[in-house]
Order: C-alpha cells, then structure tokens, then sequence
C-alpha cells in the first residue's frame, strides 16, 4: 500500500470495542431453540441457528460456551436475546451474566419458562423491539485502526508469501489480525511465526495473533467472530466453497483463478495474482467492508455458521 | 394385542418405500450450499429446506457416516422427490448416492451458474417442476405394518419413566404386534439399563452387540478422560427429579415396551426386518431424530417431562407429555398427554392404546402441533473430529 493511513469509521460499544455492524442477534443457546430464535429475528436481526448446546461434555462444552459469548460478545453486535430451552447442559443464565459483565446489551428468555415456543416468540419479539430501540440509538463515528481487527481464515495452500504481504499491511495501519487455522495448516511468515496463540474462539490479544482450527473454514469464521474480529478475510483454497457468517462482513477469496471463475458472485476477490497487488485489494476491501460496503456473502444473505466440537454430542 | 393386524392406514407408495407424506425437500450438500438451498425452498413452497454445518473438509474422517446420514435423510419415503444443492460439480455424489437408494433426486451445483443468485435463479423452476409433480402422487391403502416408528425422549422427567415412557412402550408393541417396526436409540441413555434390553434379545448374538455399543460408547468418552455425568442427567432432568443417568435410563428404556429386540443398527442405518431394532445413536435429541427418519422412520413419538418444541423437516413427530401441568403450559409444544396416567383417570394400557391410536392418525395426514408450527430442526451426528 502506498499509505499506511486508512479511515475507519464504526459503532461504539459501551465494552469499549467498535463494530462495523449493528447488528442485532438472536442467539439460542441450545438447538432446540433454533427455530424459535429465527421467528423472533425475521428480517430485524440475525440469528446464529446451530445444532449444540445439549449433550456436550468436558472442553467440549466449555469451547461451545466459549463460542457463544464470544459471538454475542462481538463489537458488531449491538444487543443480544439469547434464547435457551431451559433443560439443556449449556445454561443460558450463566451465558447471560458473562455478557453482562462484559457489558453488552443482552437480554434472556427460556422457552419453558415461558410457556412454549408460541409465547417464547411472542416474549422474544418484546425484548428485541427494546433490543433494537435502543440500538438505533448508536451511529458510526471516526474510528483509530487500533480498533480494527482483521480475522484471517487461512485455506488449504495458501500461499506465504500473500500471508506474509497482508499481515504486513495490516501491520502498518496499526490494526490487529488473527489468523485461524489447523496446526500446521499453512506456512507461517518467519515475522509472525511466533504469534500467540488462542483457544477456539478464544478473546485475542492485540497485534498478530493465531486461532487453531479446523479445515472447515465456516468453523474458522465462528472462531474469528467469536475472538472479536469484525472483519473477516477468508482465504478459500482449492474445494474450499465461501462461506458467510451471520455477524462479520466476510470478504471472500478465491485462492484458486479457476474456482474464482466458477463462483464469481459469491467471491469478493480473485486471489490468484501477483500477492502484493491481491494483499492491497484485500486489506481495501476489508476497510470499506468495515466502513459499510457489503460483501457477496453479506449480499445474498449468507448467515452461516458452523460450531468447531472437540468431542462428539452424548 | 393383535387387533391392529391387517388395518391399513393410507400412505404414498415408493421406490424408497411406503411414506406417510409427501414433501419435496431441498437438502445442500455442504454449509456454503445452505443459503441457497433456503431461498430455492423459500420460492418454490410447500418444499422444505434444511441447512446444516458440514462442510465437507478434505480428508474428513467421518465422511462416510454424515453422507449416509444425509443420503438417507434425502431418500426417506416420506419426501416425493430431493434436491440436492452442491457448490462444485463433485458434489454431485451425494445426489449419486441418493439416487441409488431409489429416490426421485436432481442436482445443481453453484458453481456450474456462477454462483448462489444465478443457481436460486435456476433451481427455482426446477423444484417448482418437483412440487407439481410430486403433487400428483396420490395416497392409497398402506399396511400399517409398512409404518416404522422412532422412539425418542427429551427434556425427561421423574414422570417420563413412570407415564409416557411406559405408555409410548405399550404403543410400540401394539405396533410390532401389527408387524410394524419401532427403533429405540439412544446409546447414551440405555447406560445402566442395557442388560434390561439385552435380555430381550431375539438372538444372543444381538443382546451381545447390544452391551458391545453400549460399552464401546462408555470407554470412548473414559478414554478422553470425561465423564459422561457431565451431561447426563442434563440440569433440566435433575430440576425435573432425576437423580442419576441409570435412573434416566430406567425410564428411557421403556419406551421400547416388551417386544424382543431383532437386532442392533448403525447410526442412520436402515433394519433389515421388522419388529423391535436398536440404533446407536447420541442421547442428542435431533441428531438422534435425524438419524432415525435416515434409518426410514418415517413417524417420530417424543415423550418429554420438561416440554421440547421439537419437530422434524419432513417427519410427523407426536409429542407425549409425561405431566400435565406440562401438557397444559405448553399446550402448543405437545400434542398428547399422558399425566391423567398420574390420578388414575388412565392406565399406562389405555393411554398407551391412545397414544397408538393418535399415531395412525397422524401417519394417515393429521398434523402434529411441531407440523403446524414448521418445527423443522435438523443436527449432524459426528463422532471424529479434525483434532485442534
């Protein structure tokens, strides 16, 4: 990049980040109140519909829980309803008092304690209309790069020396980055090899720092979300289909020119070129994704999301 | 007992089997296939979408368990005709292994349009076609001895084993009896109960391969070094008087009533015979129910103490409370109530004569209240994981 400088401009959060969303999220934290959790969104919030929260045990279950506050945590979201069945082993009101500490907007029902899905429903679309109220209330403002972090989900085969050039660009606006992963996914630059590492969506330090993860890249992007990234840059290698994510604008990158071809509209950026020209691409884009400017995924409404397990459901 | 014999029930006869609805069922063969799939369904109603987080990482070691899940899911009798929704033209092989089960299956791939816009686009008058055909498919006599019925339990109860569990038990026998099929799952709540069932084996060889998942199940989690008391019972179970996992147990293995057990089936796999079967299945109560209608229920009875929403995409799923001030709070959640068991106005016999008699009319068209409701939860069951 010719300049370091870039303009940001973002929500603020009263925890103290700064989103390049508003979202609203509507977050079960159980499957079975999946479904219950998109009728109370429709089209006013997003909604993280996964199929965990019950039957988890050991680090399983304290990853799973991790992940969830991470996502309501996120400085992208301005409030949050969790809704919880009231049975299951991941308990809603121990989520509730975390985010609370944490100081987010978050609000929380169980459907048995309601009386059923019908009139969890009927509760849930009360507490979000106060939920959005009162986000409507937050506006963009300027924004320093220090607030900016950057998720990298790192594909199959991407190559160093693009890596090496983006998380130098990064570097020099003064934003922070972490890249997701598996162990030994990808050759790291020798600049960054000793980057510190963090749980599966774990809270990441500031500067460069890593996720471990699987190949899944969907699992990448709920790490990244989940560790405070509000930008996510997804480095698809070859087989690697993009993905969304319901609270990050994600810009997509095809490693691979023909795999870009074939799926232009759901890409952001051909990747295949010269590293230093796509690393200057990407990083403009990731600025003008958190300045506003909507990404494919966000484009054709793709929320997805995929939950990382460690041990299988019981 | 035998009183069911040769009543017939109406349902849509297939080459996947005979089925007791007739939805079109848009299915992606990966996550980044999800978004798409939900708007193809979105546009072309009544077909039904699910979505879920398998992405089909290269090299994933449960591969061959999630296709079969999905592979089955996709050709249950009771869906008329699947679109598999792929992003590269390799993922054609989910629609090959469809396809090869008998199923009516049409593919597209994002990546032969261009991407998600152009593939909605174009899949959209594709599923139209399949809905309008499908639509033409007309009931006619069913056997009910063609009905294969899923057992499941959730959100359980001190009530469960004493009410519905035993009645839904009473159920699943009048079905074998009328030469149906009934599948209890489940491993993790037979833990403490399997020599209960074990004992009813139909052969030896299937009482031992009983213990044998059972236990497998048990030293997997003890070689991990986790307890499996770390989740069962679930703290609602324990709110709602459970003490212990064998207690949960106890009452969760009533639901297979009496009927000897033919034998012992692998997640999603389909039994070869009819009568009473087990699946290995997760206590995970929609991966199990997704397993289950893969298996080929195409009929789910749920029993539940704490009340559930649950509901399958494209399988009637009959919920039992085991109280009534359950039943009565969460009125629009359950369909059956079997606390008068409690005061004596029935007994486990007659309500579970109920509870039979409710589940012919709902496989003969009645809507469950999770139907009513588009209750359409979907899980993958995985047992390796990529480790992190």
């Amino acid at each position: 990049m010719s300049s370091a400088s870039v303009q940001l401009s973002g929500f603020p959060r009263p925890g103290g980040g700064i989103g390049a969303r508003n979202h609203l999220l509507v977050l079960p934290t159980v499957v079975c109140a999946g479904m219950a959790a998109a009728a109370i969104a429709r089209d006013d919030a997003v909604v993280v519909v996964h199929q965990h929260g019950c039957d988890h045990v050991g680090d399983d279950a304290t990853q799973a829980s991790r992940v969830l506050v991470g996502m309501a945590a996120n400085p992208n979201v301005a409030g949050t309803l969790l809704l919880g069945l009231g049975c299951e082993t991941i308990q809603g009101r121990p989520l509730f008092d975390e985010l609370t500490a944490l100081d987010t907007a978050v609000r929380y029902l169980e459907i048995q304690n309601c009386g059923g899905s019908a009139n969890a429903v009927e509760s849930g679309r009360t507490e979000l209309a106060a939920l959005i109220s009162a986000a409507e209330m937050i506006h963009r403002g300027t924004t320093a790069a220090a607030d900016l972090m950057v998720g990298i989900a790192v594909g199959r085969t991407v190559p160093v020396a693009l890596l090496e050039s983006l998380l130098e660009r990064v570097v020099a606006t003064g934003a922070s980055a972490i890249m997701a992963m598996p162990e030994g996914g990808a050759a790291l630059p020798a600049a960054f090899s000793a980057a510190p590492v963090v749980d599966y969506g774990g809270r990441a330090p500031s500067g460069i720092s890593l996720s471990l993860s699987s190949t899944s890249m969907a699992e990448q992007h709920a790490a990244l979300a989940s560790s405070g990234a509000q930008v996510i840059v997804s480095l698809c290698g070859p087989g690697q289909a993009p993905t969304g994510s319901p609270i990050c604008p994600v810009v997509a990158v095809a490693i691979d020119g023909g795999m870009y071809a074939a799926l232009r509209d759901d890409f952001d950026v051909d990747g295949s070129g010269d590293p230093s020209v796509v690393a200057d691409d990407v990083l403009a884009r990731a600025v003008a994704a958190f300045n506003g400017e909507l990404t494919a995924a966000e484009l054709r409404g793709a929320e997805d999301f995929a939950l990382n397990r460690l041990i299988r459901s019981t | 007992m035998t009183d069911s014999v040769g009543q017939t029930i109406r349902g849509y006869r297939r080459a996947t089997g005979w089925g007791i609805r007739n939805h079109v069922l848009v299915l992606p063969a990966r996550t980044a296939a999800n978004v798409a799939a939900s708007r193809i369904a979105a546009a072309a109603p009544p077909a039904v979408a699910v979505a879920h987080e398998w992405d089909d990482p290269p090299g994933d070691p449960d591969r061959a368990r999630v296709a079969r899940t999905l592979a089955g899911f996709a050709s249950s009798p009771n869906v008329g005709a699947t679109l598999i929704v792929g992003v590269f033209p390799d993922d054609r092989r989910l629609a090959d292994e469809v396809a090869a089960r008998g199923q009516q299956v049409e593919f597209v791939a994002l990546a032969d349009h261009g991407g998600t816009n152009a593939t909605v686009a174009f899949a959209t008058d594709l599923v139209r076609h399949l809905v309008g055909e499908v639509s033409t498919h007309v009931p006619v006599p069913m056997p009910v001895s063609e009905l294969m019925l899923g057992l499941e339990c959730g959100g359980s109860d001190a009530w469960s084993g004493v009410t519905a569990n035993p009645a839904l038990g009473v159920a699943s026998d009048l079905l074998v009896a009328a030469g149906g099929t009934s599948i209890l799952a489940e491993t993790t709540e037979l833990i403490g109960a399997e020599h209960l069932l074990a004992a009813r084996a139909a052969d030896p060889a299937v009482g031992a391969r009983l213990i044998e998942v059972v236990h497998a199940f048990e030293s997997e989690l003890a070689a991990l070094g986790v307890d499996i008391r770390g989740a069962q019972p679930a703290p609602g179970n324990i709110e709602g008087g459970l003490s212990t996992i064998e207690e949960k147990s106890l009452g969760s293995v009533e639901k297979s009533g009496t009927a000897p057990l033919q034998g012992v089936l692998e997640f999603a796999d389909r039994p070869s015979g009819r009568g009473l079967y087990f699946m290995d299945t997760p206590g995970q109560d929609i991966e199990q129910m997704v397993g289950m209608v893969a298996g080929g229920c195409q009929i789910i009875a749920f029993t539940t103490g704490r009340g559930t929403p649950t509901g399958s995409p494209i399988a009637p799923c009959v919920k039992i409370g085991s109280n009534s001030p359950t039943s009565m709070r969460q009125a629009g959640d359950i369909d059956i109530d079997a606390g008068p068991i409690l005061d004596g106005r029935e007994t486990v016999a007659t309500m579970g004569r109920r509870i039979f008699d409710l589940l012919l009319e709902v496989a003969n068209g009645r809507s469950t209240v999770s139907e009513v409701r588009e209750q359409r939860d979907f899980a993958i069951s995985r047992t390796l994981h990529e480790a992190i």
